[in-house]
């Protein structure tokens, strides 16, 4: 097979780190002209933006890397990935590797493609400071960056910064993270936008939850809410999103932290979220998962309620001398690709998101022995 | 704090209220293969408002539950989103009611008050009531009159009432005048929400957002750049099932007064002010008073009509139009329409827009072009070069929804020789998601009260006003003749002599 079909195939090419855009260059116009013996189908190649994929280990950057492939479908972009391999030995070295994504055109008859590149920089552990120099010399100018990190990072390290400084945006996944209180902190110091998939995982429950007080007849209920119960899917420690939701419901009702999960609303009432886990009922539900979000207030319940076995949550209310309402609605669980190309959607800052994320830093915070 | 808080950092512009929709021919094609499976992607995507019912309402006797499986086999067969989710058609379907009754009779209005009273109370829909004209349009007046009548027109604001008329509005300018008079005895003209479905489709929505949000093109669209405007809406398909309507219509009522107007209004028209539904009205209706008219010895040389004959569609014989059903014997409707026009304004004075629109062309195309002038002085000139064509900026509607820009570059080599290269941008792969049907949009911005993508009663009479020249000329005893052209092709080859070439599509 030739380097040109190795490349165009999606397997990685080994390079000099030195020569990597010499290389994409020499296969990207073979690519395009196919015109070789045993021809390779024409391909166009796209690039919407730089996506900057920071990896601890093979096995993460394998798995990122399959992410990539389908993001890259609806998203071009020159992705560049950046390993840092913990065990390597002998000495401080960079190897790279670069590699095509290619998918079909939906409506092409042609067999023609359109394909875009990763770039692949593998760090030994003590190489590592010399990686964002080497990355960032390798960005598409006048293209958005976006650096993603699809494990834990350490967002305070001085090779993050140099990342982040260069970065449009900031893609994390908080239910990855394993000391949740100091990445709050970190990611809320952040002078860039911040994309947190765990918070565009959890969309179909704010929306439902908007939803459900769209009704004037709630419309005093808001002010009236004194507990907010979320339950989530695993153990105690798989609760970020939970977290995340309750800060988000106390956030919006203006609420103020006293401490704990106690809180005082705006008229200086108190209230208080409740965060409980469930084991598992079956397969498809991840440690982490939300399964409902309770509303209460002085007669009144507001729940939504995951339904077993279906994609989808049932809403209801329930307040004095009204009949109790309830529908259901369809609420798809999306994958990390999805979640990452809505995270590109918008270039703004989620201010809403940031008051979520410092509320929850300020909860963690105080929990902390 | 806000009125819903948790609303606060989400497109709270989007957000319909809750409400009660009764669609008049509920047992029709439209309903079962447009607006019901638009209504079920709507709660598909979460974006109904909670409690929202539909009241269908026809002659047929049906159960509530009769009228609920119909509809659950409609979705099915014509939703994008087809099968449909249990529990969310469950949902869904708790909305789903049915009132039987003739248009003409009163007492079908008396049922469905009591019905739609019913819905308000049981799934709060606040008295909020839209109505939904999917019969035929000579029954448009009798419903508005009736609903008039029955007490149903409501007001303005909530609880809001609003009605939405399918195409065709009018027949002629004449009827057109006489059915705003009519509806505007009943609703206000903020309550009627004429719908052009065209409007709906994301890339004419885009035609807007690439003109005024992209600062490279505004200061080219003018006179002194371009070189003349091609609009084509291309059918590949017959009459289809519709054979008696379009016979009574033909091309320039079915296609030229609404969506290629419609399509010339968005290419043609001034930056709005702000973006209201009315500022972006106004500026549309200016342009069509701008249209230079076109009527008694002109329509002959600037308007070429014809009906196709039989010939072949991707490889298979297919029928003319007097072979198709329904179309009377010897027929004269056509069903093909070329044009030139001119737009007297600053802008566009002296740059024609040619507008085709045909059934049973070669493919089904819909495509504004803007074809720039070629540059004022030839630098690489001779045989050797392959010459220079003109810039052109295509904007495709459908199928294949996005824009292209053809430009001329050298080919690679010692010899100075040029080549037109095409920059592409396609909406499929570049968002990669499907976009919501047209009537999605339209009924969820009907449901929200923005009329941004409706048509308004000036816009419509201004449309027919133009179009009525055509169809008087048509009339006269010295009318233009109606040519033939062979099915599959690009039309006759008398419209040739329009334009010195039409784009190859």
């Amino acid at each position: 097979m030739s380097a040109l079909d190795s490349f165009t195939s999606g397997r990685p090419i080994a390079v000099d780190v030195a020569a990597i855009e010499q290389e994409l260059a020499g296969l990207w116009k073979s690519a395009s002209t196919g015109e070789e013996p045993d021809a390779t189908p024409a391909v166009t190649r796209a690039c919407r933006l730089n996506l900057v994929v920071r990896c601890d280990g093979a096995e993460q950057a394998a798995r990122a890397t399959t992410v990539v492939a389908q993001v890259a479908r609806v998203n071009p972009a020159r992705v560049l990935m950046a390993v840092v391999e913990k065990q390597g030995a002998g000495g401080p070295r960079l190897e790279a590797l670069i590699t095509a994504h290619c998918a079909f055109l939906p409506m092409e008859t042609h067999g023609r493609q359109v394909c875009c590149e990763q770039i692949t920089i593998t760090a030994t552990a003590d190489a590592e400071p010399r990686l964002p120099g080497a990355l960032l010399s390798l960005l598409l100018h006048d293209l958005p960056v976006v650096i993603w990190w699809p494990g834990d990072p350490d967002l305070a390290s001085p090779s993050s910064t140099e990342l982040i400084e260069a970065a449009d945006r900031v893609v994390v996944d908080s239910r990855r993270f394993s000391d949740a209180a100091a990445r709050y902190a970190q990611l809320s110091r952040i002078e860039r936008p911040v994309s947190d998939l765990a918070w565009h995982r959890m969309r179909p429950w704010r929306e439902l939850t908007a939803g459900l007080f769209d009704r004037r007849m709630y419309d005093e209920y808001p002010q009236r809410l004194h507990t907010i119960e979320v339950e989530h899917a695993g153990a105690g420690q798989d609760g970020a999103e939970a977290l995340m939701l309750a800060c988000w419901t106390a956030s919006r009702l203006k609420w103020g932290h006293a401490g704990g999960h106690d809180f005082t609303g705006p008229d200086g009432k108190p209230g208080r979220f409740v965060i409980r886990s469930r084991a598992p009922r079956d397969k498809e539900d991840p440690a982490g998962r939300i399964l409902s979000l309770v509303l209460r207030a002085e007669g009144a319940s507001f729940e939504l309620r995951r339904v077993d076995g279906v994609d989808c949550v049932s809403v209801s209310a329930s307040i004095p001398e009204a009949s109790p309402v309830s529908r259901v609605a369809r609420a798809v669980p999306r994958d990390d690709a999805t979640l990452l190309s809505r995270a590109f959607e918008n270039g703004a800052r989620d201010i809403v998101y940031e008051e979520t994320l410092r509320l929850a830093a300020r909860v963690l915070s105080k929990e902390r022995p | 704090m806000q009125r819903n808080p948790f609303r606060e950092g989400m497109p709270k512009e989007r957000v319909a209220e809750p409400c009660a929709m009764v669609i008049f021919g509920a047992t029709g094609d439209l309903t079962r293969r447009k607006l019901v499976p638009a209504l079920y992607n709507i709660a598909r995507d979460r974006l109904l408002p909670p409690g929202f019912a539909v009241i269908g309402l026809a002659r047929r006797d049906l159960s509530d539950q009769t009228f609920r499986d119909d509809m659950r086999g409609a979705v099915n067969e014509f939703s994008r989103s087809r099968p449909v989710v249990p529990e969310v058609w469950d949902d869904f379907a708790r909305g789903l009611s049915y009132v039987s009754g003739d248009f003409a009779d009163a007492s079908a209005y008396t049922r469905l008050a009591e019905a739609l009273k019913r819905v308000d109370r049981e799934r709060g829909t606040r008295g909020n009531h839209l109505f939904y004209l999917a019969t035929r349009p000579e029954q448009y007046p009798e419903i508005i009159a009736r609903l008039g009548q029955a007490g149903l027109a409501g007001s303005e604001s909530a609880p809001w009432s609003r009605i939405i008329v399918e195409k065709p509005f009018g027949h002629d300018l004449e009827s057109a005048r006489e059915l705003n008079r009519q509806a505007h005895e009943v609703f206000t003209e903020k309550q009627i929400y004429r719908i052009d479905h065209y409007l709906g489709k994301e890339t004419v929505q885009n035609i807007m957002v690439m003109r005024f949000c992209n600062g490279i093109f505004e200061p080219l669209w003018n006179r002194k750049y371009i070189d003349h405007v091609q609009i084509t809406v291309g059918e590949d398909l017959g009459t289809e099932r519709r054979g008696a309507y379009y016979d009574h219509a033909g091309a320039l009522r079915d296609m030229v007064q609404n969506h290629m107007l419609q399509l010339l209004c968005l290419t043609a028209m001034e930056p709005p002010v702000v973006l209201a539904a009315d500022e972006v009205r106004n500026e549309k209706v200016k342009v069509l008073h701008a249209v230079r008219p076109i009527e008694g010895p002109d329509v002959a040389r600037e308007v070429v009509r014809a009906q196709y004959g039989p010939g072949f569609m991707g490889g298979k014989e297919v029928p003319g139009y007097l072979d198709e059903e329904e179309i009377a014997a010897g027929s004269k409707t056509e069903t093909y329409v070329a044009m030139r026009l001119y737009v007297d304004n600053w802008r566009w004075a002296g740059v024609p827009f040619y507008l085709r629109t045909g059934k049973r062309l070669r493919k089904r195309v819909t495509e504004i072009a803007i074809q720039y002038r070629a540059v004022p002085h030839q630098l690489f000139s001779g045989p050797e070069t392959g010459g220079v064509e003109p810039n052109v900026l295509a904007l495709r509607i459908q199928p294949d929804e996005g824009i292209s820009l053809k430009m001329t570059s050298k080919t690679p080599g010692a010899a100075v020789a040029l080549q037109p290269v095409v920059m592409e941008f396609r909406y499929g792969t570049s968002f990669g998601v499907e976009p919501p049907e047209a009537y999605e949009r339209l009924l969820l911005d009907c449901m929200i009260g923005d009329s941004t993508l409706f048509t308004r009663r000036d816009e419509v009479e201004a449309a027919w006003e133009f179009v009525n020249r055509i169809l008087d000329a048509w009339r006269a005893p010295d009318a233009p003749p109606l040519y033939r052209y062979e099915a599959g092709t690009w039309g006759p080859r008398e419209a040739d002599a329009l334009i010195d070439r039409w784009r190859r599509l």
